[in-house]
């Protein structure tokens, strides 16, 4: 039996890993007692699979995971009893039961939606970022293998980005930026070169990041993994 | 206001689930809710600090208590402790993230004597004055415990009290007192009197130590009346009838000993006579097999770890290991739990037990013949042969393996270049053995890595009494050996032996040593077993300018009159014993396994029946 689920990673736990994230929920899976299969070989491991690593910082109320199991088990109690089990802040939201020959999530995601806060923000804030996004290209520099730095085009990769709510204290972005294994855009590179062109560079900004959502790209149009799960 | 500085810079900093607290089992209470706070302390970093299965057992045992809560604290990394110093951040508690100056105990353990300089850190960072004196009724009680705790001397005006000896009991009488004289409201000082009067509290500044002329002690004598001359270890009589945690904090990060794990027995009954381990935890009393099991079951549930570990000193020493092995296997195996064993004696290696064991997990092998010949080996009453160690690698190669570990110490009382060259044979003979199981075939597969530390001595051990060789010398021992183990497949590795050199200072100093502690600490030593921080150079300024020579007490021979720092500590073990031993290794004679014969070590002074 496969399950998707869907998972968010908020509050203290924004700091650990991927790989911390993987074992905790592996530890939560053996001490909810849930049936997953486990690969077969020297070293076996329960046969999960995750979606693109949050980075670390960010929070998220949509995260996924893919999980194999032996035996039958209800969807909705898998969840009910992984949260009597976790950590603060992590929290199983939804789990629907896949087709086992579904393509992989991983492989299927393509974007994610984020809500950016900025405390306090740039002057002039809602025109510069207007600004920001009317450039035809938006270049940054990312160091590549073997410490050469390569230039990058960003600007295809945010699909839509606005500001949401507005005010002095704090400005809240939406933004859908591409979040896949062939096409990848982590939201603080486009937060620096924004803050960078704002002008503002030297004055060190704080910003929070919370992933909102993953998407799929379905005959409906964008979709997110559970609807895709439950056959688009 | 504080908490969101602290949650803003553990952003910024490497690793910040060091500081992040809130894993799965972390005790939550209301602090208003009870009376007594204590921070336990463990300074080091946090990967280090849970990996302590003491720590472990005193948190929760502490926890079970309705009038106390019991939180964790570890020694920030320099990055951290950077950050909170601009901040103005003091030391806090991973629970609550509340300022450790605010609790009522701040506990030490003490597990190395090159953390001490993170001990006087950590006070410094929490705001808590360093020196015992200068204390008040607004500060908490700064106490600590731990196989150092036996000769805590270079930390005694550091510390208000002391305990010697297992803490699963002595602790909960010492929260009892406290809690009866917080209601009271007397002034500290009668608490540490209080607490002096409980077995096993050793409160340093109720003893006064004065030095003859040419440095060694004089005498070590309790300062007040109704105080003991001799403070006495206490110890836990019954393992299974003893508290311990059927839960575990399970950490996120990957900290070094990530697993259950179960304690299986305590105390060591094999005297290798450099290891203080085996003269300080003894008498060896072991955990029953059904009880071991059922600590299991509930640990396995309650953390959801996919490995347990076999904890103790010699651990195939343990009476039913293969029985409880098969149960465990039976048991587990299907559940996908693995099993990890240290420690393993190289005599003991019998091959249906490396087959169970590589069932579940084929990990690299620790061989630990400890010195090169078998002269030397009976010095230090490691009763292994070289017969013994070929035949274990002789299976392990035969069953597949072909990375593996020797270790040996260098520097150990009687070495001569014969026992360095016998190091060097066992790794040529061992590198022979694989070539001849594998018919000559896969030589390049074959790792051996042969690692060297430098002797230290210490407290209550044989070796007590013996001179450290030199700084100059280690290296020369150390060259020899790189030279003598240019070998195919062999590599070596050894220890700093300057590092080694100032543990052998702190390990049998005295009260002297506190103001080159403080000294070495203000002028920025911290951290001093990690390499990267280890200033030696500031360390030898600290000596200079504190007029106290580390030779002193590193490299000086001591005569079996001479007042030893310890002598006021009472490890069951007696001196006279231990001189018996000494004399006996000098000598080259060996003392059997003390199953086999009493050696009438003074442990069961502790207590009629303790032995097995």
């Amino acid at each position: 039996m496969r399950i998707v689920v869907k998972y968010a990673k908020e509050g203290r736990v924004k700091y650990i890993s991927h790989l911390e994230l993987m074992r905790t929920l592996h530890r939560a899976l053996r001490r909810a007692d849930i049936p997953v299969a486990f690969s077969q070989g020297f070293n076996p491991q329960p046969r999960t699979a995750f979606t693109l690593p949050l980075p670390v910082g960010m929070t998220s109320e949509g995260e996924y995971m893919d999980i194999i199991l032996e035996s039958y088990l209800n969807p909705e109690l898998l969840c009910q009893r992984m949260n009597e089990v976790l950590p603060n802040g992590i929290t199983l939201l939804r789990a629907v039961e896949v087709d086992e020959s579904l393509s992989s999530l991983m492989s299927l995601i393509e974007r994610a939606v984020y809500l950016i806060t900025i405390y306090d923000p740039v002057k002039d804030m809602d025109k510069k970022f207007n600004d920001f996004l009317k450039q035809n290209e938006i270049i940054i520099r990312k160091d590549g293998k073997k410490g050469k730095q390569r230039l990058i085009n960003i600007r295809p990769m945010i699909h839509k980005a606005g500001i949401v709510n507005f005010q002095k204290t704090d400005t809240v972005i939406e933004a859908v930026l591409s979040t896949g294994s062939r096409e990848y855009l982590n939201p603080n590179d486009m937060m620096d070169e924004f803050i960078a062109y704002a002008g503002e560079g030297n004055i060190e900004r704080s910003y929070t990041v919370h992933r909102v959502d993953m998407l799929i790209s379905s005959n409906n149009g964008w979709i997110t993994p559970l609807e895709f799960g439950r056959g688009g | 206001m504080n908490k969101a500085v602290i949650d803003r810079i553990i952003g910024q900093v490497s690793k910040p689930v060091r500081y992040m607290g809130n894993e799965y089992n972390m005790i939550v209470k209301d602090p208003s809710e009870v009376l007594i706070r204590f921070a336990i302390a463990f300074p080091d970093v946090y990967e280090v600090g849970m990996s302590h299965l003491g720590i472990k057992i005193l948190y929760h045992i502490m926890n079970e208590r309705e009038d106390t809560y019991c939180e964790r604290v570890f020694a920030p990394w320099v990055d951290m402790e950077q950050k909170m110093r601009e901040n103005n951040i003091p030391l806090f508690a991973l629970e609550t993230r509340d300022p450790v100056a605010g609790f009522d105990f701040l506990g030490f353990t003490l597990q190395y004597e090159m953390s001490y300089t993170n001990v006087v850190n950590m006070l410094d960072l929490a705001g808590i004055p360093l020196m015992s004196r200068e204390r008040d009724k607004s500060h908490p009680f700064v106490i600590a415990g731990g196989p150092c705790a036996y000769n805590a001397e270079p930390l005694a005006d550091f510390l208000d009290l002391v305990v010697m000896g297992e803490g699963e009991e002595v602790v909960n009488q010492l929260l009892d007192e406290y809690r009866e004289w917080k209601k009271n409201g007397a002034d500290r000082q009668d608490f540490l009197i209080r607490a002096a009067g409980i077995d096993g509290v050793y409160v340093p500044a109720f003893y006064d130590v004065d030095y003859n002329e040419d440095g060694t002690i004089g005498s070590i004598k309790p300062n007040r009346e109704g105080v003991p001359p001799v403070i006495r270890k206490r110890i836990v009589r019954d393992l299974d009838n003893v508290y311990y945690p059927e839960t575990m904090i399970v950490p996120y990060m990957n900290v070094v000993h990530d697993r259950v794990t179960l304690e299986v027995f305590r105390g060591c009954t094999r005297g290798c006579r450099f290891c203080q381990a085996g003269m300080i935890y003894r008498p060896v009393r072991e955990r029953s097999m059904s009880r071991l099991m059922e600590l299991a079951r509930e640990l396995i549930k309650n953390t959801g770890y996919e490995e347990i570990s076999l904890s103790s000193l010699s651990t195939s020493d343990y009476s039913q290991l293969e029985e409880l092995i098969k149960q465990f296997m039976d048991e587990f195996q299907s559940r996908r739990v693995s099993f990890a064993l240290p420690s393993l004696r190289i005599d003991s290696f019998s091959r249906e037990f490396i087959e169970e064991m590589i069932k579940v997990r084929k990990a690299g092998l620790t061989f630990a013949p400890e010195a090169g010949t078998q002269r030397l080996r009976d010095v230090i009453n490691k009763g292994v042969t070289d017969e013994d160690l070929m035949n274990s690698v002789t299976q392990a190669f035969e069953l597949g393996w072909d990375n593996v570990k020797l270790y040996f110490m260098i520097g150990l009382p009687t070495e001569t270049e014969e026992d360095l060259d016998g190091i060097a044979d066992l790794a040529r003979r061992v590198r022979a053995c694989y070539l001849d199981i594998n018919r000559g075939k896969q030589a390049h597969r074959l790792k051996i890595t042969v690692s060297t530390s430098s002797f230290v001595p210490k407290p209550f051990t044989p070796f007590q009494w013996v001179a450290q060789d030199s700084i100059d010398l280690l290296r020369q021992k150390q060259e020899l050996l790189r030279d003598k183990l240019r070998i195919k497949s062999v590599t070596y590795d050894w220890h700093d032996s300057e590092l080694s050199f100032l543990e052998a200072v702190f390990a049998r100093g005295d009260r002297r040593l506190g103001k080159v502690l403080l000294k070495a600490w203000e002028m920025g030593c911290k951290f001093d077993g990690w390499a990267e921080c280890f200033n030696y150079p500031a360390w030898q300024e600290a000596f200079r300018t504190s007029e106290i020579e580390p030779e002193f007490y590193a490299n000086r021979l001591r005569d079996k009159q001479e007042v030893l720092p310890w002598d006021h500590i009472d490890v069951g073990v007696t001196k006279a014993f231990l001189w018996r031993e000494y004399e006996k290794a000098l000598k080259g004679e060996l003392t059997p396994d003390c199953r086999e014969i009493c050696h009438g070590c003074g442990i069961s002074r502790l207590g009629g029946g303790l032995c097995p």
